[in-house]
């Protein structure tokens, strides 16, 4: 499962309501694989609306990654260090149960 | 070549509606999925031209996605699947796909997330009405406003290979795993299947489907209390199904 699809999930019980525990999914006994992906531009910048950055951040930093950036940049598409770090961990990084 | 062995009406659709699904939907899928996802590889033409109405870098839901045949389509889209069968759902995932295993009428997403979502041939293994409202009820709350959502369902009035009695709209459909065949799947472990048929390595199992009539469709949107949030946009009929697209506003 890539971050992508980690940041879009929340709890599907139907009488867990509360947002601060329906979301995000704790990741725990998980290893890293990097999953090389194609970029898409237009696919990130979309995204950038609808991913929840403070959970996104939170994720990055349970997962023990250092270099991700605080804040979305005003023109994040001309912030090409941004883009790069962003699809990395987005469309890139998959958590796995290695139980 | 024995006759193929036709659809078989049953009359008490509605009953056990969770166990039915259960037995002759998820579990027929989980035994027949390698040799189910061998023969689904060729997108529909409605299904495909839709994706490539998406604007590039859209964000789709598969919800019910199978072997994931429609999720490389389009290299310009995302999209996330969801399939109840985990058989299909691990098919799906060694390909490289995002996907989980999750059941339509409670998917694990945010709501209004999507741009588009597609249900194809997936609705109709329903066994009540009221289960089939709260699938496309669930595809609604996850795609975001102004979003299209494409959705197939089995024809009763279909002219294929099966015929179906007009008189019934729920029935059991036999999948035949021909003798001899390698990615045949798992063999049944219970009753839930028909027992071997001649060639002891032939296998039948049956799917429970609820066939539309037409305009059945159009008004499972309206009967789900979902008119003043999506529009049809398009409705159609292609390959033995009924379609149509939604337009949430």
């Amino acid at each position: 499962m890539r971050l992508l699809t980690h940041n879009m999930l929340q709890c599907h019980v139907k009488t867990c309501t509360d947002p601060a525990l329906n979301f995000p999914l704790q990741l725990k006994d998980i290893e890293l694989e990097q999953v090389e992906t194609d970029r898409n531009d237009d696919l990130l910048l979309n995204l950038l609306q609808k991913v929840d950055w403070n959970a996104l951040k939170a994720t990055v930093v349970e997962l023990g990654v250092v270099d991700f950036p605080q804040e979305i940049p005003e023109n994040p598409q001309n912030d090409e260090s941004f883009m790069q770090k962003f699809h990395e961990i987005l469309m890139e990084v998959s958590p796995y149960d290695y139980n | 070549m024995p006759p193929k062995p036709q659809p078989i009406p049953i009359t008490d659709g509605c009953s056990n509606a969770s166990r039915k699904e259960d037995e002759f939907v998820h579990q027929v899928y989980n035994h027949i999925a390698p040799h189910f996802s061998n023969t689904r590889y060729k997108a529909w033409p409605v299904v495909e031209n839709f994706l490539h109405q998406q604007p590039s870098g859209s964000l789709g839901a598969d919800v019910g996605c199978g072997n994931g045949k429609y999720m490389g389509v389009d290299s310009r889209l995302a999209l996330l699947g969801s399939d109840r069968s985990s058989e299909l759902a691990s098919i799906t995932y060694q390909r490289g796909f995002e996907v989980m295993v999750a059941d339509n009428q409670s998917l694990a997403y945010r709501s209004q997330l999507f741009d588009f979502a597609i249900s194809i041939a997936v609705i109709h293994h329903f066994a009540t009405e009221e289960r089939r409202i709260a699938a496309l009820q669930e595809i609604v709350r996850v795609v975001k406003p102004q979003g299209k959502i494409l959705i197939f369902v089995w024809a009763l009035e279909q002219r294929g290979k099966r015929k179906f009695d007009q008189a019934h709209q729920d029935f059991m459909v036999p999948w035949v795993i021909p003798a001899n065949t390698t990615a045949g799947g798992s063999q049944p472990h219970s009753a839930d299947t028909a027992p071997p048929q001649e060639d002891e390595s032939e296998r039948v199992f049956h799917r429970y489907y609820h066939l539309f009539k037409e305009g059945e469709l159009e008004s499972l949107v309206e009967r789900s209390n979902l008119s003043h949030c999506v529009e049809i946009t398009e409705h159609g009929y292609d390959r033995d199904n009924w379609y149509i697209v939604l337009t949430k506003t």
